[in-house]
């Protein structure tokens, strides 16, 4: 085993690790099948070439996930129009035997919520998603964005406060 | 430092009740083998760009592939290695100058890792092919996000150590993650980090033992690859 291989070798544990959980912050990020899946192999092809340079007392879930943030902030740039339309949305893998309505109940409220974020800054959508779904924290997200704690703060409310009027207004599992 | 106020209740709610898709089941599969070839590539060329570099040391690697200039495409997808950085995106800021990081985890020191109880296989975020259909309900019950976090946090800092070669920082919190989540959701994971960073460590014995544990409690897991290769490896290199 060369010492080349030793590294793809390690950091295929990282990948394997970490795969679905990249692909999973682009689609939250607003990123759409089959883009997801070219945007994560990108994630992962700029997150080898840039390990070295991680500090060992920075986890790498975070760090990932800022390297999938501006990987599909670039594409953004590149790619304005929407590439699917909410009518569109993949169906859901982890519903399993759930009872019909139930299943009816949690795609209204992924549609609405999905509605919402994209009526939202990208940067505060980013900030949001990173924070309430993907657990992150503060710094981690500020380390991420390489922007100042205190500006991430601010997304973060503007965002909540964005969505509170988009979204509470219709109650989960109420018809559109 | 702002405070800031918790999630209200309506939004975490609304939150709660989206379900959003799951990747494709055999996502990880489908992507690795272009990525093999990007990585290999990559790996290759910047060896080759640093000349005579000594080899063996997660140093060295580190010299290796950002201690020089000149582009590379990598599958065709991106061009790298500027001045010694990677500039890969417009808005990505240049990488840090070559350096060798202090680590400054306030970790104890390294502890012999004793065999692991009995748990129960983890459940996210990989999972073995096909993968059977599970309500998320669940899921929600067995693991809560706070407690998913600190595993996860916990086996992002070995793992981190690991890739960097650097077992006597990874082998302290792997132990941790023994005591804290001895149930965890992320044990099968924290087993296959457990053998590399012993394989890394030159503790060959308890490496193979952990290997073997591994391979009884998790039959055709996703790790056991690397598992393997860790243990292929450790033969391969003299014993420090």
């Amino acid at each position: 085993m060369t010492t080349r291989g030793a590294a793809v070798a390690r950091f295929e544990t990282v990948y394997r690790s970490e795969v679905n959980g990249v692909w999973r912050f682009l689609y939250r990020l607003g990123v759409r099948p089959p883009t997801t899946e070219d945007l994560t192999h990108q994630t992962f092809l700029v997150a080898f070439q840039r390990w070295p340079t991680l500090d060992a007392a920075r986890p790498v879930g975070p760090w990932l996930r800022g390297i999938a943030w501006r990987v599909a902030a670039d594409h953004r740039r590149l790619h304005q129009h929407r590439e699917a339309s909410l009518d569109e949305l993949p169906e859901s893998h982890g519903t399993g035997s759930a009872p019909a309505d139930e299943v009816l109940a949690a795609r209204r409220a992924l549609v609405a919520l999905e509605q919402a974020l994209e009526q939202i800054n990208p940067e505060q959508r980013a900030v949001f998603v990173m924070h309430e779904l993907e657990s992150m924290a503060i710094d981690e997200i500020a380390a991420a964005m390489e922007a100042p704690v205190p500006t991430i703060y601010s997304r973060l409310r503007l965002a909540r406060e964005r969505l509170s009027a988009l979204l509470l207004p219709h109650r989960v599992g109420d018809p559109a | 430092m702002s405070d800031l106020e918790p999630i209200s209740d309506a939004l975490k709610e609304q939150l709660d009740a989206a379900e959003w898709p799951a990747p494709p089941a055999d996502l990880a599969d489908r992507l690795l083998p272009g990525l093999h070839a990007a990585w290999g590539a990559h790996a290759a060329a910047s060896a080759a760009a640093a000349g005579a570099a000594p080899v063996g040391s997660p140093v060295s690697v580190v010299k290796r592939l950002f201690g020089s200039a000149g582009a590379l495409s990598t599958a065709g997808a991106l061009v790298v290695g500027a001045a010694g950085g990677v500039a890969l995106h417009q808005e990505m800021a240049p990488a840090p100058a070559p350096q060798i990081i202090v680590v400054q985890v306030p970790v104890p020191a390294p502890a012999p890792v004793e065999p692991s109880p009995p748990v129960e296989p983890r459940s996210e975020p990989v999972e073995p092919s096909p993968p059977a259909p599970r309500p998320k309900p669940a899921l929600k019950a067995a693991v809560s996000p706070s407690s998913m976090a600190a595993e996860q946090r916990l086996l992002d800092g070995a793992r981190t150590a690991v890739l960097r070669g650097e077992p006597q920082l990874a082998l302290p919190l792997l132990e941790q993650y023994r005591k804290e989540h001895p149930r965890g959701a992320l044990v099968e994971e924290h087993a296959a980090l457990e053998v590399q960073a012993l394989a890394l460590a030159g503790r060959t014995d308890q490496a193979r033992a952990a290997a073997e544990r591994f391979r009884a409690r998790f039959p055709g897991s996703f790790f056991t690859e690397a598992v393997d290769l860790a243990i292929s490896e450790m033969k391969a290199r003299p014993t420090p």
